[in-house]
């Protein structure tokens, strides 16, 4: 997939309106709070009609009540506009002028977006790393999107039985839907895996060359229990705390070098490499499951001080079709520089 | 500017109708309030007809006008009465007449399972259906396919065991007449699943 034009109005600081964007590797140089994440962001958000930090509460220019990013892409010989209109904390997402789910969006091929917070997946509390899990299975699979979903209702809806004092009969059902949607889920996450970890511990190594392997788990919060009775055996500890505590909402992904939990026992080096590997794990199911490279995203490349992980991070850019870095700096093989000021970009060609 | 407040009012309630918002309210105010007074006059006289004259069925809770005893269903004698069709609401009795492919009666929920919303067995017409399972065959659950339906369905079912009723859930699968090519892999996927000797 590819991003022919993007516009955009009131989104977070940038001024400049209208964007073409043309194929290979552009950089897009400026200083700090220049507006380079912004307009990595407004990119994503086209592409994938969410945003990388899941809420839209905070896309609009201050002082502004309605906001608007669109892009033109290309996907093989079709040609598609996404529009997605902001305000006050919602969206209203448009593809080919049709209101539709961000799910419709995000099954065209969608975008890789790799910024340097990625070392919070490793370092970061378990729901970011079973958010990135989730967030790339949604996109891989609509099944697995509307069955997520469906999940976290349910959860929602028997945290307000637990709520409740006193027994109630529908506990039981809520009880059923909940170990049917959450094996199903659980059995997803699982499959993705296997497809997942050779491609990260195959960049892992890559990147690394330090002979270590990188590990994907899941670790179940119901440990080997079915989820059934693992809400059996925590009876007590849920209406305590009115809430659903074992199930795939509590679940985590373990990241192990040799066997190592890396979040307990890796260097800040080795964090960062593990990140970059997953990200790269999710370019590659991408491409695969829709069969053309996804728009490659570099937010700050200058941000990446070690030069193995910068000439990676180049050199994928260079073998997809269209990638956009942002850095403080433009790195020595970007195919154009655009400098960009207090949210304005400016086209040096295109 | 504020707004006289007769107007304020009128936008207020149509505010509070489902689907419409703020924008579309102060939209339908001016609407109304530029038409003739015969036909506002004829929309409030139509407003109060319909919440004094209708009622629930007694047997099934589907409308009814008030002075019939019964619905329009639990009327016709030709429906048959051993078999029973469960939705949450009037309009979904209506959305099965129209298919024309069913000659049960219903039951009407009036709402589904939803504990966040404080709806449970209670707020539902649960207690009504009980009590009239006597000469039931048949219970076709056809709650919506969201979290809430099924789970209400569910409970039926398992309720419904218990007094060894027999129960059937609708089919879910593909829209009659769509190409196979344009159904979403989650429609086709449960039309897989739930395939029926042929």
């Amino acid at each position: 997939m590819r991003v022919r034009a993007l516009r955009q109005l009131h989104f977070r600081n940038l001024t400049t309106a209208d964007v073409r964007l043309p194929d290979g590797v552009t950089c897009v140089v400026g200083r700090n709070a220049a507006g380079k994440s912004n307009l990595v962001d407004a990119v994503y958000l086209g592409c994938t009609a969410s945003l990388p930090n899941g809420t839209v509460a905070q896309t609009l220019r201050f002082g502004e009540s309605e906001g608007f990013v669109g892009v033109a892409l290309q996907v093989g010989d079709e040609r598609h506009t996404v529009e997605v209109g902001l305000s006050a904390g919602r969206k209203a997402v448009r593809l080919d002028g049709q209101a539709v789910r961000s799910a419709d969006v995000a099954r065209l091929g969608g975008a890789v977006r790799i910024a340097p917070e990625d070392a919070d997946l490793v370092h970061g509390p378990p729901a970011l790393r079973r958010g990135f899990l989730d967030d790339l299975l949604a996109r891989l699979s609509l099944r697995y999107a509307l069955m997520l979903r469906g999940y976290h209702r349910v959860v929602e809806q028997r945290n307000a039985v637990l709520k409740r004092s006193g027994a109630d009969a529908t506990l039981p059902v809520w009880d059923a839907r909940f170990a049917e949607l959450g094996d199903e889920i659980d059995a997803l996450r699982r499959r993705a895996l296997t497809r997942l970890a050779p491609i990260a511990g195959q960049a892992y190594a890559d990147v690394a060359g330090d002979g270590k392997h990188l590990s994907l788990t899941l670790r179940r919060s119901a440990g080997g229990a079915a989820l059934l009775e693992a809400l059996a055996a925590t009876r007590d500890e849920e209406r305590a705390r009115a809430a659903t505590v074992v199930g795939p909402h509590r679940d985590d992904l373990e990241l192990a070098l040799d066997e190592h939990d890396v979040r307990a026992f890796g260097s800040r080096g080795e964090a960062r490499t593990t990140a970059l590997a997953l990200r790269v794990a999710e370019f590659a199911l991408l491409e695969e499951r829709h069969g053309t490279p996804p728009v490659l995203l570099i937010d700050d490349v200058s941000a990446e001080l070690d030069v193995d992980r910068r000439a990676y991070l180049m050199a994928l850019a260079r073998r997809t079709p269209q990638a956009l870095v942002t850095g403080t700096e433009p790195p020595p093989d970007a195919d154009r520089v655009w400098p960009i000021a207090g949210g304005r970009l400016e086209v040096t060609d295109a | 500017m504020r707004f006289p407040a007769p107007l304020v009012t009128l936008i207020r309630e149509l505010g509070r109708l489902p689907g419409i918002g703020p924008k579309s309210a102060q939209r339908l105010a001016f609407h109304l309030f530029n038409r003739p007074t015969s036909d506002v006059e004829a929309l409030a006289q139509a407003l109060l007809d319909a919440k004094h004259g209708l009622d629930r069925c007694p047997v099934c809770f589907h409308v009814k006008s008030k002075d019939a005893p019964l619905c329009a269903v639990c009327e016709d004698p030709r429906r048959d009465a051993a078999l029973v069709c469960v939705v949450e609401q009037p309009a979904d009795v209506l959305a099965i007449e129209r298919s024309g492919a069913y000659q049960g009666r219903y039951h009407v929920l009036h709402g589904v399972l939803s504990p966040m919303h404080g709806v449970g067995p209670d707020e539902l017409t649960l207690d009504a259906l009980w009590a009239r399972l006597d000469g039931i065959e048949e219970v076709v659950l056809a709650t919506s396919t969201t979290v809430e339906g099924e789970a209400t369905a569910m409970y039926l079912a398992r309720s419904l065991h218990e007094h060894g009723v027999r129960t059937s859930r609708i089919a879910y699968g593909l829209p009659v007449g769509g190409d196979l090519e344009y159904a979403d892999e989650v429609t086709l996927g449960q039309a897989i699943a739930h395939r029926r000797p042929f």
